[in-house]
């Protein structure tokens, strides 16, 4: 180990190496803040050569890293390994090149999600994933994880917008997966690469594909008497052949700390909230929201809005967005969960949900993505409480079994990192595990990239706290 | 199409298991439309795979759909048509017999992955028995899954060399109920391309966006009668271009044909290149000159290229790998069906070894070496 920090100091400056504990603090845990690990050392690379020669120096040695973002994972996807190294992505910032004719945008792995957005909105071009938490979060990170946001029904998730990718892989070795255009011959390694958590080692270049802004928006607020009719009400969306860029139900818990954090102007006595956004074409857009808006008032919402302009747009969304920042003001410590549905079940995923909550007596906010089934429920919790802690986590162990029986997932976008090894287990068969493990140890023969996350021998380490990033705590980022 | 070759049918997983464990190399075939990926060779057994076939699981609400690999397109496309839903991406091959198994495998989308994604960007789960006669899941049945690494993008294109699918869920989407098809006939290949990449950046949602080598454009939108004529009309517009709109007679035919590749029946050879629309010119300048018969595909990213004799394949792939293309052999003798040049082949190499440690499949070797 000592050699390899020698090593380190003497590839990076003083101001891109840390080992001492005062510098080392802010790295030790991400967005589940319930895991902290101190490690050896953190550096912070500003060159592809920097990077490559990091991994190698590591593999050399066999000494664990874990590359980083802005560690805003919530699965404890970016937690250091105990004594390993952090390699801090931030510095690898820039967009290298962007194509308004190929509709590409080639960057490296640091920037931060909403910038190539931002890059290619002169063009009337976007990148698609939106995760809540996109001023802050990396393209590296999405990739690790798969990101999703709220738009996924519609326009997919990460890997639906990647097309290339140069990495380096956990021996030091560089390759090159997929192409600039958006169809392959052979199989699709970036496919796999995606939602892959680190285990691949580290993305250096990433070749994201943009889309054309969509050119107008419709976005309905409906107000209902119960959760049964919100979820009433998208089956009869889904039914009608309407294809929603963007569908989310939020509950009653959910409004109350929405309102008292942003003032969305939500109406806080509605038992459920559903957000319906129409995006496309002028013509089709307008011709489909007739039909949506007929749909709506017949599933008997008892109050409805539609957003007049762009800003009222934003209103409606600022609220959803801000959901789970805004639980923290009902309660210090929660859990947020990530499960998933078929979408058909998503009424008696509630009920039991909500059964389930009696039966432990802790309280549960619930904020998801209606339109694919992906729920995020928020077990608020205290753990001064007797057994407080311990009973949110059985709660939640139980919920990930709920989605597992009724045949959906544990993980809808938050991936497995730290957080839910062991019910990957509970998922997938010991012969479908054991496969994923042979084709980590092919990559990495001696695990040493981001070893312990998403697959594991051992006990998942206990949790010591569960809350608010400190990020969210400042209102600097939202998370969905 | 009748094939008369020897070939082990098994008639479920543990068969297939058994199969693969006990004999040296194997390779599947669904309904062979597309016979290169299919060559009989003497040391290859050939696995009939049309047995394992059948709708496992279909609901309409879900947007979801699970099925055998065995099961042919049509009946597929004919079970989700009842519902009013469809698989967006329009594979080929569907009335010659494709099976959905052996689309996986090609990773062939037909015109239709312009308008949401391709295959592989359907795809939700997989089952499949590796090489040691093991039967692996990955994915899922939801359309959202984070869960595990993503085996079923990894099977799309595997061309039945990293395991032999049995299952496959997709994603699907509720198809329009109507479609307009309109032509663009410009002045010169040149004009035509233009106009392409002028339309592609547009926010226009187009069903499908073909570009021909006679330098027309061909273009579908679906959606709602009622606005179907004022989207057209403002794309005429913006091109200040005439359109020729192909009657309603016609239209559906016009698109069921493509997936027929009627077109290049004179060709010896049919080839999938995947591109984008900047490499096109580059591309056409040698097909033209070499009197290929071509096609641009889904908004310029796939060509579909036919060509005679089989010399003509070694300059083909010369081309590929001087442009760094990479091509795939679809119909036609060749040494291997996989030409020009491919990315990733050492990434490749290694997950092949995983799957399939004893080598029971097909290699990749002869891919383009990093």
């Amino acid at each position: 180990m000592k050699d390899l920090l020698g090593e380190l100091r003497a590839l990076y400056p003083a101001d891109r190496f840390f080992d001492r504990s005062a510098e080392l603090v802010s790295y030790e845990s991400d967005g589940l803040t319930a895991f902290q690990a101190r490690p050896a050392a953190v550096v912070l690379p500003e060159s592809r050569e920097e990077i490559i020669e990091t991994v190698r120096l590591c593999y050399q040695t066999e000494t664990p890293f874990v590359a980083r973002g802005s560690g805003t994972s919530l699965s404890g996807g970016s937690m250091p390994v105990p004594d390993g190294i952090v390699i801090g992505l931030n510095r690898m910032n820039r967009i290298l090149r962007l194509d308004p004719e190929e509709m590409i945008a080639v960057v490296e792995s640091g920037v931060i999600n909403l910038k190539v957005s931002e890059a290619a909105a002169p063009y009337g071009l976007y990148y698609a994933p939106d995760p809540s938490s996109q001023q802050i979060c990396t393209i590296g990170g999405n990739i690790a994880f798969n990101s999703g946001g709220a738009h996924c029904l519609k326009y997919g998730m990460t890997t639906n917008h990647v097309l290339k990718i140069v990495a380096v892989l956990p021996d030091g070795e560089v390759v090159e997966l997929g192409d600039e255009g958006v169809d392959t011959a052979g199989p699709d390694l970036v496919g796999l690469y995606c939602g892959s958590e680190g285990l691949f080692g580290i993305a250096l270049e990433i070749t994201l594909r943009l889309l054309p802004k969509p050119e107008h928006f419709q976005t309905i607020l409906a107000a209902y008497e119960s959760l049964a009719q919100a979820g009433d009400a998208v089956s009869a969306v889904v039914s009608s052949g309407i294809l929603p860029g963007a569908m989310e139900i939020m509950d009653n818990l959910s409004i109350q700390a929405i309102e008292t954090a942003v003032h969305a102007g939500y109406p806080t006595d509605a038992a459920a909230l559903l957000l319906v956004e129409l995006d496309g074409e002028k013509e089709t857009v307008d011709s489909d929201f007739k039909h949506l808006d007929k749909l709506v008032r017949d599933t008997g919402a008892y109050e409805i809005r539609v957003a007049r302009d762009s800003d009222e747009r934003a209103r409606f969304w600022k609220g959803r967005k801000s959901a789970f920042s805004a639980i923290g003001r009902l309660s210090r410590e929660f859990i947020v969960q990530d499960g998933v549905v078929p979408r058909a079940r998503l009424g008696e995923a509630l009920s039991e949900i909500q059964r389930l909550s009696e039966k432990y007596s802790i309280r549960v906010a619930n904020v998801f993505h209606a339109g694919d089934g992906n729920l995020h429920p928020l077990i608020l919790f205290d753990s001064a409480e007797e057994r407080g802690l311990e009973r949110a986590e059985e709660l939640a162990g139980e919920i990930l079994r709920l989605c597992i029986r009724l045949g959906g997932s544990i993980t809808g976008e938050h991936g497995v990192g730290m957080e839910k090894r062991t019910y990957l287990t509970e998922m997938f068969s010991e012969n479908d595990i054991t496969m994923m493990k042979r084709l980590r140890r092919v990559i990495d023969s001696k695990e040493i990239s981001n070893r312990g996350k998403m697959l594991t021998d051992g006990e998942a380490p206990s949790l010591t706290h569960r809350g608010l990033h400190p990020l969210e705590a400042a209102g600097t980022i939202s998370r969905e | 199409m009748v094939d008369s070759r020897p070939s082990l049918a098994p008639k479920n997983e543990e068969q297939l298991g058994e199969m693969i464990q006990h004999h040296r190399r194997l390779l599947p075939m669904g309904g062979s439309t597309k016979p290169t990926l299919v060559r009989a060779r003497p040391d290859l057994v050939l696995i009939d795979m049309k047995g394992i076939s059948g709708i496992v699981e279909y609901e309409p609400e879900e947007y979801t759909i699970t099925v055998r690999a065995g099961t042919s397109l049509r009946e597929v496309a004919r079970e989700l048509a009842t519902h009013g839903q469809f698989l967006p991406f329009a594979p080929p091959f569907l009335d010659e017999g494709a099976t959905i198994g052996g689309t996986v495998a090609s990773g062939l989308s037909g015109p239709g992955r312009h308008r949401y994604g391709g295959l592989r960007d359907f795809i939700l789960g997989v089952h499949l028995v590796d090489g040691r006669g093991v039967r692996i899941v990955g994915g899922g049945k939801v359309v959202k899954n984070a869960a595990g690494f993503d085996l079923p993008k990894l099977m799309v294109g595997s061309l039945g060399r990293l395991g032999i699918l049995t299952r496959v869920s997709f994603k699907i989407f509720p198809r329009p109920t109507h479609y307009i098809t309109a032509r663009i006939h410009f002045e010169s290949f040149g004009a035509a391309h233009r106009a392409l990449t002028k339309l592609a950046v547009q926010p226009f949602e187009f069903a499908a966006l073909e570009l021909e080598a006679s330098g027309e454009i061909v273009l579908r939108m679906g959606g709602r009668p009622a606005s179907l004529e004022t989207r057209l009309n403002r794309i005429e517009r913006f091109l200040d271009h005439p359109l020729q709109r192909v009657d309603n007679d016609s239209e559906s035919a016009y698109w069921r044909d493509y997936g027929h590749f009627g077109w290049t029946s004179n060709a010896t050879h049919l080839i999938k290149v995947p591109l984008t629309i900047k490499r096109i010119p580059e591309l056409e300048a040698a097909l033209s000159d070499w009197r290929w018969v071509r096609r641009y595909s889904a908004g310029g990213n796939i060509a579909w290229i036919g060509s005679n004799g089989s010399e003509s394949i070694d300059q083909l792939h010369r081309l590929l790998q001087e442009m760094k293309l990479a091509g795939l052999i679809l119909r036609g003798e060749t040494e291997s069906p996989t030409i020009g040049h491919y990315r990733g082949g050492k990434f490749l190499r290694r997950i092949q070894k995983a799957i399939d440690p004893e080598g029971k499949f097909l290699s990749f070797d002869s891919l383009g070496k990093d």
